[in-house]
């Protein structure tokens, strides 16, 4: 097919003649129409995150549930109000919940009644309390650096076994590993133990909570070291990983998420038109919620937020600006296809179509 | 200070100033309550507008009615319903006396011994399965045996998320039938499943579109600059919504302050003296409306916010040639 060759706008020659690719000449390409295709279909999801329990059976330095006045709130533990809850999101058009904060475990008949209400949703643990296997979530388990490190930072002791003697061989868990700035190189010993127990893993970058003064708070120098260690991971268990280069650099690029993207949770978009600004809430345990404060972690700063679960709505939604040219659209298919495989039961991740890094549309890799 | 003659070059100022003469006044009329169809996301039934007046059904009535129209300025009657088809002597009365364009499905054949030259736009709502499915019938079917070649028809295809994918072939079948189509959003106003937008669905869709203009540029009516405005439902810094659309019936705008608007527009209801609030249902959440004319006309009111490069204005001649033609002001 041929393709138009075009330089700016006013037609005076320049020297950055780049081509303009059509969008039909960027599917052509073998694999990644398929993969389009295959993402696509998920575009139905449409979430929101409810807060389980205003109690955690640990407590994590730099968490950001215990920041600001969420924590407080009152737990609503009826039934018939939670059930009611979920009908009137399905009602509304949610089709996917993310049940959250501060620990979900401690409430499992409510994240039963949810997941009776939903087919599709997500329930973020620490991992110490195993979640009933019928509740057929995905199931994000929490780790911040090696068994020390979670002695320290998070006062629980044999951390990362617990965890895995809880969740070994089950299909709905998922690994996540927050890169701080003081556990980067101890991600390898963690990745190696999961792989040896054949578990999945992903990654998140610590994201400071407002007024966060502790020095996990990244540099672009750990960003830096970050971005490697991810790379290198990605390379050493392919199997294990579920990440794409293009995470790595949505996630540790030295400008966060809103810079890079514009975040599209409430509490940062004033709009109400299509899209999350119009239809997310963040449910606190009272079932309340302001939309002023809503987004995925909530209390975070968002001028440091790169975190995980605020990308896979931020970076998806921004389709339009990938689709520019090959290399960049593979990289947003890639990640769209780690998100999914990270937060859809049944959805299973295929070979990253893109094994460099592309930088974000209008911005330096870094 | 930037002025139109010095943004653009001899070619693009012979094309603004044919359409900057035109000074259209539209008004929209219900023509009838009743439809020989009932599409799932119709604004007119599931809003009850079909309940909100009574029809008039006495022809020299109507026919009084549009000489008053036109007296107030009217010189583009937009008829809409139900399903004008069912009322042609309406439909004549109007024709007789003011430039007219019928919205309509297609399963009645307009006789053109009656209507020789009065432009047609048949709604269509995705392929065979999604007709069915949101209508009830494969209605292209039945339009394009009808008007196969007309030169005074063109598709109205509403696009929903469903259609990611399947425009080609649908433009495909549209150009061998030999007629032209304008593509448009659904706004979904009932909800029904899987056919409300989300933002990776409308740049999807904006590719698509941007695509199938370039491929059939004789058979597609449209600009890229529409494409953009309706999908993202921003111009400039602006966003669409209650407090910009310009399509608001004048007697009932009491916006403070009035956005730039249509002179004079008024949707009147089929017993010639209700109006409605805009030219779709009342029902409608301005901030996820969708309407095509409403973008159009949204962004032709909004001449002076354009004057700023060559690109915007060349943009937005584009958009007021598209509207020009898709109501025969201009040729094709």
């Amino acid at each position: 097919m041929m393709s138009r060759i075009s330089g700016n706008q006013t037609g005076k020659e320049t020297n950055s003649f780049r081509k303009e690719w059509k969008f039909s000449e960027i599917l052509a390409e073998r694999g990644v129409r398929e993969r389009w295709e295959k993402v696509r279909k998920y575009f139905f999801l449409r979430e929101s995150t409810y807060d389980m329990s205003n109690r955690c059976n640990i407590r994590c330095e730099g968490c950001y549930y215990y920041e600001g006045d969420k924590q407080f709130a009152a737990e609503n533990k009826n039934p018939d109000s939670w059930r009611r809850l979920m009908q009137a999101e399905k009602a509304r058009g949610i089709t996917y919940v993310v049940l959250a904060g501060a620990e979900p475990s401690l409430a499992p008949d409510l994240c039963r009644i949810c997941f009776k209400e939903f087919p599709l949703g997500s329930i973020a643990t620490n991992g110490l309390k195993a979640i009933p296997a019928d509740i057929n979530f995905k199931i994000h388990i929490s780790v911040w650096g090696n068994d020390d490190t979670s002695a320290r930072v998070r006062s629980a002791k044999n951390m990362l076994i617990r965890q895995i003697e809880n969740y070994r061989g089950d299909p709905r868990a998922v690994f996540v590993y927050t890169f701080t700035s003081n556990n980067i190189d101890q991600v390898h010993e963690v990745a190696a133990i999961l792989a040896e127990h054949g578990c999945k893993l992903t990654f998140n970058v610590f994201s400071a909570p407002v007024g966060y003064r502790g020095d996990l708070r990244h540099t672009p120098e750990t960003l830096g070291e970050t971005r490697k260690a991810m790379m290198d991971l990605l390379t050493a268990y392919p199997g294990n990983v579920l990440f794409s280069p293009y995470n790595a650099v949505a996630h540790t690029h030295r400008k966060g998420l809103h810079d890079l993207y514009g975040c599209s949770y409430p509490r940062r978009n004033a709009s109400t038109d299509i899209g999350l600004g119009r239809s997310f809430r963040q449910y606190r345990t009272d079932l309340n919620w302001d939309r002023a404060a809503a987004c995925c972690v909530p209390d975070t700063d968002c001028d440091d937020c790169r975190h995980y679960a605020a990308g896979s709505a931020v970076v998806t939604a921004r389709m339009f600006r990938h689709a520019g040219d090959p290399q960049t659209f593979k990289s947003w298919l890639d990640y769209v296809d780690t998100y999914l495989s990270v937060w859809v039961m049944d959805y299973h991740k295929g070979a990253n179509l893109s094994d460099r890094m592309a930088a974000p549309p209008e911005n330096e890799i870094f | 200070m930037k002025t139109v003659s010095s943004l653009l070059d001899p070619e693009w100022h012979e094309r603004y100033k044919r359409i900057s003469k035109l000074n259209i006044r539209s008004s929209i009329y219900d023509v009838t309550n009743r439809c020989n169809l009932r599409c799932k996301g119709c604004f007119f039934f599931s809003s009850g507008e079909d309940q909100a007046a009574s029809e008039e059904t006495d022809t020299k009535k109507w026919e009084a009615f549009i000489d008053r129209e036109k007296e107030r300025g009217v010189n583009l009657a937009i008829l809409i319903g139900g399903e004008p088809t069912l009322c042609l002597d309406r439909v004549e009365a109007f024709y007789r006396r003011l430039p007219t364009f019928c919205a309509t499905n297609g399963l009645i054949k307009v006789p053109r011994d009656r209507f020789p030259d009065m432009m047609l736009g048949i709604s269509l709502w995705g392929d065979e399965k999604d007709e069915k499915t949101l209508r009830g019938k494969d209605a292209f079917s039945i339009s394009s045996k009808h008007y196969a070649g007309d030169p005074h028809v063109y598709y109205l295809y509403t696009l929903t998320p469903n259609q990611i994918g399947k425009i080609d072939r649908i433009v495909k079948k549209i150009k061998d039938v030999g007629l032209k189509v304008h593509m448009q959003l659904l706004s979904n106003d009932e909800g029904v499943d899987g056919f409300s937008w989300k933002p990776e669905e409308l740049a999807a869709i904006r590719l698509e579109m941007d695509e199938i203009l370039d491929s059939y540029p004789q058979t597609v009516i449209s600009s890229k600059y529409y494409h953009k405005i309706i999908t993202t439902g921003k111009m400039f810094n602006r966003s669409f919504g209650w407090n910009e659309c310009p399509s608001v019936t004048e007697p009932m705008d009491h916006r403070n302050p009035r956005p730039k608007r249509l002179i004079e527009f008024i949707r009147w209801a089929s017993d010639l003296e209700t109006m409605h609030r805009c030219c779709t249902s009342i029902t409608r959440d301005c901030s996820t409306c969708k309407d095509g004319a409403a973008h159009m006309s949204w962004v032709m009111v909004n001449k002076r916010m354009h004057i700023r490069t060559t690109k915007d204005l060349q943009n937005w001649i584009e958009v007021y040639e598209m509207f020009a033609k898709l109501y025969q002001f201009i040729p094709w």
